[in-house]
């Protein structure tokens, strides 16, 4: 059988079978979730083992064609998309099963009483669309779940409904939709207007001067999707989302998808882009000057990460970067950053999780000697924080050396400048996150919160126990998947 | 408590076993030539790489079991550090790094190095000091001796495409600029030397004897490592730089060990002066000097030694007297016989004199040195004995002085004799390394 058909169900059902969930509540809710994930999981399991054993290297199906709009509707399986489909799928199903103990009312900084099915309903339209968007094979198929994506974002991030959840949640969308609509419509629009066709494999058929166009247009979307410079502050007021909430579109979804798309496209495109070069390279030293002089001033926990993943996504993008510069290594390099990122970005956030569940709070200033309380969460805050900064032995060093090997010249200074604003930003953000990791596990000087730490839930416990595991290991375990993928430029059809 | 106790005392066996069984494998991975391939990680023993090795394994064991007792010291303050997973791991990671043959991994394992010896630096952490200069510490290590390394490395894997050991034809000034900085530190080499002295007081007594007796040597095996395997020319001015930072290492530690009333102060300034005298080695092997990486590796494993067993009665001084102010221990021959005598035996083991085996190294160094420059020769012969007569002075101002300080607590065997033996391989390293060395086909 093929194994399309899985990759289809597996987003389908997710985005269908989700809708339900926004009606039930409580426990049924929790249930309902649970028979949602493991459906996924095992949908999208057996479609990935078809996969393998298809031997393909890349399979398409066109499932919808017309004349004027070409193919409309398809379906891409390769290393390239299932590396991170598994990556949202195990990261999803950590953060929503962490999520069941985290949504209840002895939360002591957003107790919740009701609602709890809508929060898994809009996260699995979150995860299904996102899954969707990783298969899609054409611009607007892309396009579709972009927006999709958007949209269930804004409803996670107002989820808690206070006025400034709303305007947050408001802001995500318009700035991500404004990308969507000065990228991806008009990237959409300038592939139909040149080869009639927006087909991924027809993108090496464009003109030189239109594939750099494209590929700046998609830039936008790209840089609005993962808070890149000018876009990045949607970012730091999404920090109002439920905690698990963040973990994903930190980790796995929502920004990660901007580092995705513009990879995507890398793949297909099939030519070298000094302009864009430029463009990339100005950008990413900017978000990192502004990361570096923002990390010493954050005392909230959260916030502190959303800089952290600013930067380490524009990590990522040098990777998509050396790529378009035609490094055959570079997208590889991202995919391992990416999948390392994940599961450590969020194994930070479902620490500050517990932390806004125990202590009440995620003002790191009012939180110490951690190590007397918990040693699960002392050794969790210590292993994202050091991994964060790319210290062995967590997975995110190996992403950092494969990013280094992949530096396509060291003659000209402009592939030189991100390596060393990469080495320049992980040193700060090491001596910042070391001096936090110090004061908050070791030292007893912190202004002493009242809370005797209550115990932490069973599913909170094990899930965080779960990504520590996957943060020392992520490498290894995606380490083959990882070294298939390839650029295709305009070898195939 | 007794529960408590025999779980110690398990630990301590389970990791001297496993140090153990790592130091004989590596000498019969050394003596039949076995390279071991372990899904792509090529691990192999050559004769530069041996001494480390062997350095590593016996300090580590000697650590280990001098923490035993050691650790009593902390047994009221409630730490939750796992002391003996973190040595384990460290002492690990220390030993396979002279195995490897390539700079992926080779970084891989330097950074858990680093890791490991930051969390036992601050075991002590309920003291904020301790803290502070652990925090001080980890961020040196990492903005300048990972990042350089980094830069390093993908410098290298650029011009040779692969990141595996192989011989390098074009260098360029940026690399050796850079492998000076990032191994540099870790070795202590002006002007980053400063964090010897603060750090090595504060550590608990086993892990300084590490941190000098092994980690610190590890810098030279890099820099050794990358020197041999470059086969173009190295530039006039690297061998110019070399001497000059060994110099001034040997002149500041002169200057400075007068004015030291802490013990570990003082000899953590004794690892500054020595690795100035490993750095001149050094920079005789960027001349191509025949046999200066086998005077390297018999000078590494004879000071690493003596140095680990100071630092181990140091611990033991620690232990018997609850200070590390040498002032208030004036006259301890009269209280503690053992540890005094031991001490001074350790600390002419330290300062070459004869017998013992670093007295064979110095004066290799010294004889070499002639070849290259006489008056540098003379100025090192000439410190050599200044400095033995500081030492000597200050056995006799505070050791073998009037007064009998109070005994808080017995000296411990384990400490007494992981140090003696440490003294007795010190005194037979030489012969025997050389035997090892010059035995192999």
């Amino acid at each position: 059988m093929d194994c399309t058909v899985f990759f289809m169900a597996s987003f389908l059902a997710p985005i269908t079978l989700g809708l339900p969930a926004f009606i039930v509540d409580g426990r049924k809710a929790d249930i309902y979730l649970v028979f949602n994930l493991s459906l996924i999981t095992i949908i999208y399991l057996l479609g990935t083992i078809l996969y393998f054993e298809s031997k393909e290297k890349i399979v398409h199906v066109i499932l919808v064609k017309n004349s004027i709009l070409g193919e409309f509707y398809g379906l891409i399986v390769d290393p390239y998309s299932i590396t991170v489909g598994l990556v949202v799928l195990s990261c999803g199903i950590l953060f929503l099963v962490y999520s069941i103990d985290y949504l209840s009312k002895d939360n002591r900084l957003h107790p919740v009483r009701r609602g709890k099915g809508r929060f898994y309903g809009w996260m699995l339209l979150f995860m299904g669309s996102t899954l969707a968007f990783l298969h899609a094979s054409t611009l607007i198929e892309a396009l579709i779940f972009f927006e999709l994506m958007s949209l269930s974002c804004w409803g996670v991030i107002s989820y808690y409904g206070s006025a400034k959840d709303i305007v947050s949640a408001n802001k995500a969308l318009l700035y991500t939709h404004v990308g969507a609509v000065l990228g991806l419509y008009l990237a959409s629009f300038l592939s139909l207007y040149y080869i009639g066709d927006t087909s991924l494999f027809s993108l090496s058929n464009l003109p030189a001067y239109a594939k750099t166009e494209l590929l700046l247009l998609v830039m936008v979307a790209s840089l609005a999707k993962s808070a890149q410079f000018p876009f990045y502050s949607w970012l730091l007021d999404a920090m109002v989302a439920p905690t698990p909430a963040s973990a994903f579109l930190h980790g796995a979804a929502m920004i990660e998808m901007g580092v995705y798309l513009l990879g995507r496209i890398a793949q297909f495109i099939n030519a070298t882009f000094p302009i864009v070069l430029y463009v990339l390279v100005l950008l990413m030293v900017i978000t990192c000057v502004i990361c570096m002089l923002m990390y010493p001033l954050q005392v909230n926990a959260k916030r502190f990460l959303a800089y952290s993943t600013i930067g380490e996504t524009m990590i990522m993008y040098i990777g998509v970067v050396y790529a378009l510069a035609g490094s055959s290594i570079g997208l590889k390099a991202t995919i391992a950053y990416l999948v390392s990122h994940a599961f450590i970005k969020g194994l930070g956030f479902l620490i500050v999780g517990v932390f806004e569940y125990t202590y009440g709070t995620h003002d790191m200033r009012q939180i110490s000697n951690l190590i007397l309380k918990s040693k699960l969460l002392s050794m969790g805050w210590f292993t994202s924080i050091i991994g964060l900064s790319g210290a062995p032995p967590f997975s995110l060093f190996f992403g950092k050396m494969l990013i280094l090997a992949s530096v396509t010249s060291v003659e000209t200074l402009l592939y030189l400048i991100p390596v060393f604003a990469m080495i320049v930003y992980s040193c700060v953000f090491f001596i910042v996150g070391i001096s936090w990791v110090n004061r908050m596990i070791f030292s007893e000087c912190g202004e002493e919160n009242l809370a005797v730490v209550t115990k932490i839930p069973t599913l909170m416990k094990y899930s965080i126990i779960s990504l520590i595991v996957f943060s020392l290991t992520s490498h290894f375990l995606f380490y083959n998947m990882i070294s298939q993928i390839t650029i295709y430029g305009g070898l195939i059809s | 408590m007794s529960g408590m106790v025999n779980s110690r005392i398990l630990k301590v066996a389970f990791s001297s076993l496993t140090v153990v069984v790592l130091t004989l494998v590596s000498l019969i991975m050394y003596v039949n030539n076995i390279e071991l391939d372990i899904h792509g990680i090529v691990l192999s023993v050559d004769s530069i790489s041996l001494p480390f090795i062997l350095n590593i394994g016996i300090v580590g064991i000697a650590a280990i079991i001098s923490s035993y007792e050691y650790l009593r010291l902390y047994d009221g303050k409630n730490i939750k550090l796992p002391y003996y997973f973190f040595l384990l791991l460290f002492v690990t990671s220390m030993m396979i790094i002279p195995m490897l043959r390539n700079w992926l991994v080779f970084i891989f394992f330097w950074e858990v190095m680093t890791l490991m010896s930051y969390l036992l630096v601050i075991y002590d952490y309920k003291d904020a000091k301790i803290l502070s200069i652990g925090r001080n510490y980890f961020i040196l290590m990492h903005v300048f001796s990972t990042s350089c390394l980094l830069l390093l490395f993908m410098m290298v894997n650029y011009f040779s495409g692969t990141y595996d050991f192989t011989y390098y034809n074009e260098f360029s000034t940026v690399l050796l600029c850079l492998g000076l900085i990032g191994f540099g530190i870790k070795a202590g080499l002006f002007p980053l030397h400063f964090w010897l002295p603060q750090v090595h007081p504060v550590a608990p007594s086993p892990i300084s004897a590490l941190l000098s007796g092994s980690m610190v040597k590890l810098g030279i095996y890099g820099l050794a490592r990358l020197l041999v395997l470059l086969k173009a020319e190295i530039p006039s001015w690297f061998f110019y730089a070399l001497t000059l930072t060994a110099l001034i290492n040997v002149i500041m530690a002169f200057i400075m060990y007068p004015l030291q009333k802490d013990i570990k102060r003082l000899f953590a300034w004794s690892t500054i002066d020595n690795i100035g005298w490993i750095m001149l080695l050094v920079a005789i092997l960027t001349l191509r000097i025949e046999h200066a990486e086998t005077i390297i590796g018999l000078y590494v494993l004879s000071h690493g030694l003596a140095k680990a067993s100071v630092f181990i009665l140091s611990g033991g001084m620690i232990y018997v007297y609850g200070t590390r102010n040498l002032n208030k221990v004036k006259g301890m021959v009269h209280s503690c016989k053992s540890l005094a005598l031991l001490l001074v035996a350790a600390i002419l083991a330290l300062e070459g004199v004869p017998p013992f085996s670093l007295f064979l190294c110095k004066h290799d160094v010294v004889l070499n040195l002639l070849h290259v420059n006489m008056l540098l020769a003379v100025f090192m012969l000439v410190n050599w004995v200044l400095v033995f007569i500081i030492f000597l002075a200050i056995i006799h101002e505070y050791l073998f002085a009037e007064g009998k300080p109070e005994i808080l607590r017995p000296l411990p065997r384990t400490i007494s004799y992981t140090a003696l033996a440490l003294i007795i391989a010190s005194t037979l390293a030489y012969p025997l390394l050389l035997m090892l060395i010059g035995a192999k086909p």
